[in-house]
């Protein structure tokens, strides 16, 4: 199969599965018992304003009818408009989506700088010191809650030692460089505006490490079994035998075939973090998707939640493809 | 040694960067800048900052600010009054419907336009003809998007005539033109952004284009909300030259901001929260506590036999441990109240007739026909601070009369929904008023032919209704007060209603924090942030 008939059928499967997750999630947020209305309204709104509002946004049609005309939009692209809000979800989502990514990026990209040489480290220095200090840190890491290690680091680096600034994107202090991307880190190159690029990258590091902890276990211990399973292999005895230095042996010829079920478990590791930014983003104040779906979920605003998953839905597919993709790159014996 | 290199320098090169950022130098406009003033609050509430539209307690504080109403609210020796403000006087036709205003002459919006009768009538009739949700009070008066053009008029440049559909008691009108919905907006402004009909709402969303004392800089969505002082105030320049509320959704964040001074007032923190810094006496930090406008009640279904018999709903009144709810759970954050009307309001009515008394409670259950009491279902949102508690106390008490409650808890729209259908036996819930005048609390309480909170409850009373209908439109504040007297207790002991207590509006300040009680003595109705200012040293 060559390259482009791989990514039609990949593109095609991903459709499909976008709109599975279209049909689950409208599924699941109607037949919860609850009125989005009320939860608009409040307790207090006579019944009048209800029945009115019900009628003006539609919810008085049969369910199906509310699937279709939601699907008819998606289509076109348009996502409706949040219940809660009334904005545009599209304009939702490019609000808050460019601070997911910066945040998630980041936390990948740690993760990946620490737990890769991490695992290669324990699965070297098998059952050494650096071993079992790496294997603690990765059961910490994959144990606790992300909301109690967010606060305890918050607590020490920033209460008490003052090191790192509390929670937020940016120093309001700081004058803001101008949107372009909606990416703080980027904007503030483009405007050399070096004070808030600053202000920013001193804001994520905390956040980052706290989402990407996880993250870091995971692939650290990924990364040590694989390691462990190559260097058993023949080729690396021969490897070893033809005079070869150790770190050439280690980093050229094991940790490249290692890298592979690492890669896989990247990709995954990825959408987690796409999701789980929640909880992240709730104790940094951090402006992001994940904290719009849940505000979404808490007040029953569908339009929101179903656009904000959707979206998230089609970035996690098309991260997996551009991973599948690259196993062709690490291991020209894959064939696609 | 070589291969640790490989781990080693990821991490050095972390340090690296984390220590050349450090330490973070002060900046300009931060909180250690006397004329800033960093509030940590839970932003992502926010909807909308048109005064029109907003119907959110927090973004009400916000415009508020960017705004001047036609008339004001004031705590006069504890008791809330309507004063003037862009209104400098009114007087009240002998009808008893026409109302006429003197707009203040001097003030002007930031553009230079004056504040005049003209700025008044648009404000007015836009509010009425967009017609959202939040000013229902203003429909109840008569005024709606239908006659806007004529029950809002400009008799001169500097009065306006409001003609409301009934001679309703003058407190009760004045309290609901106290809502920001009548904040006035610079038509000249506001007419610039005007797209397809919906008069402005998408721009006033957030922007500001009134003459309050803070002008609004940005609203960047659920990230920071920042003010500045308006320096054509008619008022003279606030102490606090600009407003930067923090978006810090955790409450335990924002406690840690607060205790490291990056923040000047907490906003959200749970009652255990500021339980602790009260106990610990942390250096640095006060509590601020103002009667707040909402109740904490328990409503009982009159639909569901055992609790139709009105011995078996006061029974269960003579069950209930208040003072173990405001101490315990409320963490004596609460006010004593049974009666509908809150401290600070006309009318009020201070008796508080019930005591956990269990052999009252039984012989009153006995007389109402189940002395081995009942099944019950108690419904409550879930999660919520105090709520569940209280619900777990209540099963425990009614437990001792033999009454079996079943704890029911779901999301607030959830029991919302069926409380507002009729559908639920006990429910444990709150009532925040709209406006600081009884008829806000007697209609709901009292008055089962509005399909509010007697209703909910299965609950009608002609005579209640007939009260609550005759105070709406007694002019004279003494009768009126009497005939709330006679109202609030026929609901406390005949209604379906168990009141556990008034809240209270928390802050958590910082002490070099000044004139925080004064801002927020009227709680979230009226949050004046003028009154405010820092003495940092």
């Amino acid at each position: 199969m060559n390259l482009a008939t791989y990514v039609a059928r990949r593109l095609t499967l991903m459709v499909l599965v976008v709109f599975g997750v279209l049909v689950i999630t409208f599924i699941v947020s109607h037949v919860v018992p609850a009125d989005p209305v009320t939860a608009i309204l409040g307790g207090n709104a006579p019944q009048e304003k209800v029945d009115a509002l019900r009628r003006e946004l539609g919810f008085d049609k049969p369910l199906h009818l509310q699937f279709v005309a939601y699907i008819w939009g998606a289509v076109r692209g348009d996502l409706g408009r949040s219940l809660r809000t009334g904005r545009p979800v599209w304009d939702d989502i490019q609000q808050y989506f460019p601070a997911t990514v910066e945040l998630t990026f980041s936390a990948i990209t740690l993760a990946i700088l620490l737990g890769v040489p991490m695992g290669v480290i324990s699965a070297v220095r098998r059952n050494e010191p650096a071993d079992h200090g790496a294997r603690v840190f990765s059961i910490v890491g994959v144990s606790m809650p992300v909301f109690w290690t967010g606060l305890i680091l918050m607590l020490f680096l920033y209460h008490r030692l003052g090191w790192l600034p509390g929670p937020g994107r940016i120093d309001f202090a700081v004058l803001p460089p101008p949107s372009r991307t909606g990416l703080l880190l980027l904007d503030s190159l483009i405007a050399r505006n070096w004070d808030a690029l600053g202000s920013a990258v001193a804001h994520l590091i905390m956040p980052a490490f706290v989402l990407g902890y996880v993250a870091t276990a995971t692939i650290a211990r990924t990364t040590r079994s694989s390691m462990l399973d190559v260097l058993g292999q023949d080729y690396i005895r021969t490897a070893r035998a033809k005079g070869l230095r150790e770190r050439l042996v280690i980093v050229r010829h094991a940790l490249r075939n290692a890298l592979i079920p690492t890669v896989t478990v990247i990709g995954l590791v990825f959408g987690g973090l796409l999701e789980g930014s929640v909880l992240t983003e709730t104790i940094f104040a951090w402006p992001g998707l994940g904290r719009y779906i849940t505000t979404g979920y808490l007040t029953l605003d569908y339009p929101a939640v179903m656009g904000g998953t959707l979206y998230i839905a089609v970035v996690f597919s098309v991260v997996n493809l551009i991973v599948d993709l690259t196993y062709a790159v690490l291991d020209p014996r894959i064939r696609l | 040694m070589r291969r640790g290199h490989v781990v080693a320098l990821p991490l050095v090169a972390l340090l690296l960067v984390t220590l050349v950022l450090l330490p973070a130098p002060p900046l300009a406009g931060s909180p250690q800048d006397p004329s800033t003033l960093v509030v940590g609050q839970n932003t992502s509430i926010l909807i909308t900052l048109d005064p029109a539209v907003v119907f959110e307690v927090e973004g009400v504080v916000i415009v508020d600010q960017l705004y001047d109403k036609l008339v004001d609210l004031d705590m006069v020796d504890g008791k809330i009054k309507v004063v003037p403000e862009v209104a400098e006087s009114w007087t009240l036709a002998p009808d008893g419907r026409t109302w006429t205003f003197k707009i203040r002459r001097g003030m002007k919006f930031p553009s230079g336009r004056a504040v005049d009768a003209e700025a008044v009538v648009y404000s007015l009739r836009r509010m009425l003809r967009l017609n959202r949700p939040s000013i229902y009070a203003f429909n109840e008066l008569g005024l709606n998007k239908d006659n806007a053009e004529s029950v809002v008029k400009m008799v001169d440049p500097y009065t306006v005539q409001i003609v409301v559909g009934q001679p309703f008691a003058p407190d009760l009108v004045l309290a609901i033109l106290s809502f920001v919905a009548t904040a006035v907006l610079d038509p000249g402004v506001v007419e610039q952004h005007i797209r397809e009909g919906e008069l402005g709402a998408d721009w006033l969303k957030d922007h500001s284009a009134g003459s309050g004392p803070y002008t609004l800089i940005r609203w960047e969505r659920n990230e920071v909300v920042d003010m500045v002082a308006n320096p054509g105030y008619w008022r003279g320049i606030p102490p606090v030259k600009r407003i930067v509320i923090r978006d810090i959704p955790e409450a335990s964040a924002q406690r840690i901001a607060l205790e490291r001074g990056d923040i000047d007032v907490a906003w959200g923190l749970s009652p255990q929260m500021r339980q602790e810094i009260r106990n610990a006496r942390t250096p640095g930090l006060a509590i601020v506590k103002v009667p707040g406008h909402g109740i904490d009640y328990m409503g009982m279904n009159v639909k569901y036999p055992p609790l139709a018999k009105e011995q078996v709903r006061e029974a269960i009144r003579y069950a209930i441990d208040y003072t173990a709810i405001r101490e315990g759970i409320m963490r004596g954050e609460a006010i004593p109240l049974q009666t509908f009307i809150p401290v600070g309001y006309l009318g009020h009515n201070p008796v508080q007739p019930f005591k956990q008394d269990l052999n009252k409670a039984r012989q009153l259950l006995s007389e109402g026909g189940y002395p081995n009491g009942f099944e019950v279902e108690l419904a409550v949102t879930a999660p919520h601070p105090t709520r569940v508690d209280i619900a777990q106390v209540v099963q425990n008490d009614l437990a001792k009369l033999g009454i079996k409650v079943k704890i029911v808890g779901a999301a607030a729209a959830t029991v919302l929904q069926k409380y507002r259908e009729q559908g639920l036996q006990l429910v444990i819930y709150g009532w925040g008023v709209d406006y600081p005048d009884p008829d806000a609390l007697a209609k709901p309480f009292a008055d089962g032919t509005i399909k509010q909170l007697a209703y909910r409850n299965g609950w009608m009373d002609p005579r209640a209704t007939e009260l609550t209908k005759k105070a709406m439109l007694e002019r004279d504040p003494r009768q009126r007060v009497a005939m709330y007297k006679e109202l609030t207790e026929l609901v406390a002991h005949k209604g379906p209603f168990v009141i556990f207590h008034q809240i209270t509006n928390n802050w958590v300040i910082r002490t070099y924090v000044r004139g925080f009680e004064q801002a927020a003595a009227l709680g979230t109705f009226h949050f004046d942030f003028t009154k405010i200012s820092k003495v940092r040293q």
